[in-house]
């Protein structure tokens, strides 16, 4: 989206292809309610451009939007529907944006180094969208996948994906912190003597956006073989179950007795594959503050790694340090017009447990959409 | 281990300024590994320093150190924010244990 908004705003024809019926993407249907990556360790905003404009338009959109202290770093806290909604509206409303929804990219045309056409697939049935350039913003490099696999980089261990639930009914801030740390040890407790499965250890509790709602997530193991038909379906089955547990054993507990599950999100990846760019940014780039020439933008959230067995872990840069993201990752190597943002951009998986958050996505998207 | 010192150990027979001290070092040594000591105070905002994981692996750390456990509603800033208010809320809850054997 921010790719599609800042190449319209340079003057190019844009065609935005969604596959799902309305924009959002993983925030809007896997329920990511804290929205990182847009402000400095002191709470100031880290990138001008369209991330600063999504925040006007969010905390203009509703009264509920605030910024928040989470830990050691600052999010806006945000209803996934209001971010829905807010998104398209903003898309839509921009003439040069032609949106295709209900549309996948199942194909591409590539002359020697050029991709010349996409070959999508809708309910109207496929045709051909000849391109200048091409971005792939899929958040799991399904475009650069279908140029060549060899430009993803696919590593065995993945991060754990998401099940992201809602529930509404809670008495105001019955999960905030540091009240809430006692319903995430209830559960470790209740793992380790065996009434809730191993899995949910890592379950993690937070507040919503709306005092009387908590958002619940569950870690979900993702395969290696996660792309193939079947294995979505098999691990939404296992997270279902997880959740199932997870809810009869929250609604004993008194802050949870009158709630019920208001929404529950699709399953989320959050590292489906980084592309080959022609730069790899790495652990020791985030780590070290690294500058680069052709930046993108500037970073500085934690390298947030979610392992499957462990749960999560923030490994914090300094007070005050950002890291930047130099275009050159965002540049598939060896095809001239094809680059890849966001969840997908050219990294080992350290830096983008880092880089993916929302914030970063924005602005990784306006630098190359310009 | 000799029963006095596994005693000593879960706090029974440390002085507050011992209390004080064990929570310092497993702040600093766990979780501000890069922070010079001498840049800590104990009365420092741990809700600013720390995130909610790592305050919570505080409170699992205090419990089986001190051998108390940590109530839901104890779960507040008063208890938890600084080095110095985490002491001083296991030098109550020893106490309370203590009574409470007592009382027994
Ligand atoms: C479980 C989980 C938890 C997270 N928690 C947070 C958090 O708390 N805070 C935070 O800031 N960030 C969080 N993130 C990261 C955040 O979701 C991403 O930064 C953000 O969604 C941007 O990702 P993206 O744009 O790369 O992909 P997405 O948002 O997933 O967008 C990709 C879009 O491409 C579409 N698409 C896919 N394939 C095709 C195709 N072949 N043809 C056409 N369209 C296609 C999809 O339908 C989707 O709408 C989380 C991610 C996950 C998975």
């Amino acid at each position: 989206m921010a790719a599609a908004l800042s190449a319209a705003r340079s003057g190019a024809q844009v065609c935005l292809i969604e596959a799902r019926p309305r924009l959002g993407g993983t925030v809007a249907f896997s329920l990511i309610h804290t929205l990182g990556g847009l402000y400095d360790s002191a709470g100031v905003l880290l990138n001008a451009g369209l991330a600063e404009e999504l925040v006007v338009a969010l905390l203009q959109a509703d009264s509920s939007v605030r910024k928040r202290r989470m830990g050691r770093t600052w999010v806006l806290s945000v209803c996934p529907d209001i971010y829905q909604a807010v998104v398209q509206g903003w898309v839509e409303s921009d003439r040069r944006v032609t949106v295709l929804t209900e549309t996948r990219v199942v194909g591409v045309v590539r002359q020697s180094d050029t991709i010349r056409a996409l070959e999508l697939s809708s309910p109207a049935g496929e045709f051909r969208l000849p391109t200048k350039a091409v971005i792939d913003a899929t958040g799991t490099a399904e475009v650069v996948n279908l140029v060549s696999s060899s430009l993803v980089q696919n590593e065995d261990r993945r991060a754990a994906g998401g099940l992201i639930f809602r529930m509404r009914g809670t008495p105001p801030d019955a999960v905030a912190f540091p009240k809430g740390l006692g319903i995430l040890r209830a559960i470790r407790d209740a793992v380790v003597e065996g009434s809730l499965p191993r899995q949910c250890a890592n379950v993690w509790v937070d507040t919503g956006a709306r005092s009387d709602e908590v958002y619940i997530k569950l870690p979900v193991p993702i395969p290696a073989n996660w792309r193939e038909q079947q294995e979505p379906a098999e691990v939404t089955r296992d997270a279902l179950e997880m959740q199932a547990a997870v809810v009869e054993f929250l609604r004993r507990m008194p802050e949870f007795a009158q709630a019920s599950v208001s929404r529950t999100g699709e399953l989320g990846v959050r590292d489906g594959g980084q592309v080959r760019g022609e730069y790899l940014l790495t652990a020791d780039d985030v780590r070290c503050g690294a500058m680069f020439a052709d930046a993108a933008c500037r970073c500085t959230w934690p390298i947030e790694s979610w392992d499957p067995e462990e749960g999560v872990s923030l490994e914090y840069l300094q007070d005050g340090s950002y890291y930047e993201i130099p275009l050159r990752s965002l540049k598939v190597r060896g095809v001239r017009n094809l680059w890849a943002v966001e969840k997908c951009l050219s990294a080992d998986r350290y830096a983008q447990a880092s880089a993916r958050v929302v914030g970063s996505c924005w602005s990784m998207g306006e630098a190359v959409g310009r | 281990m000799p029963r006095a010192n596994r005693a000593r150990n879960r706090g029974t027979m440390m002085t507050p300024i011992e209390i004080e001290d064990r929570v310092r070092q497993f702040v600093l040594a766990t979780f501000l590994v890069d922070t010079p000591p001498e840049a800590f105070q104990n009365s420092d905002d741990l809700f600013l320093l720390l995130d909610s994981l790592q305050i919570l692996r505080l409170v699992i750390h205090l419990e089986s150190t001190f051998g108390v456990k940590v109530q839901q509603q104890e779960l507040t800033a008063d208890n938890l924010s600084s080095v110095q208010k985490v002491a001083a809320f296991m030098v109550r809850k020893i106490g309370d244990r203590r009574l409470a054997r007592v009382a027994k």
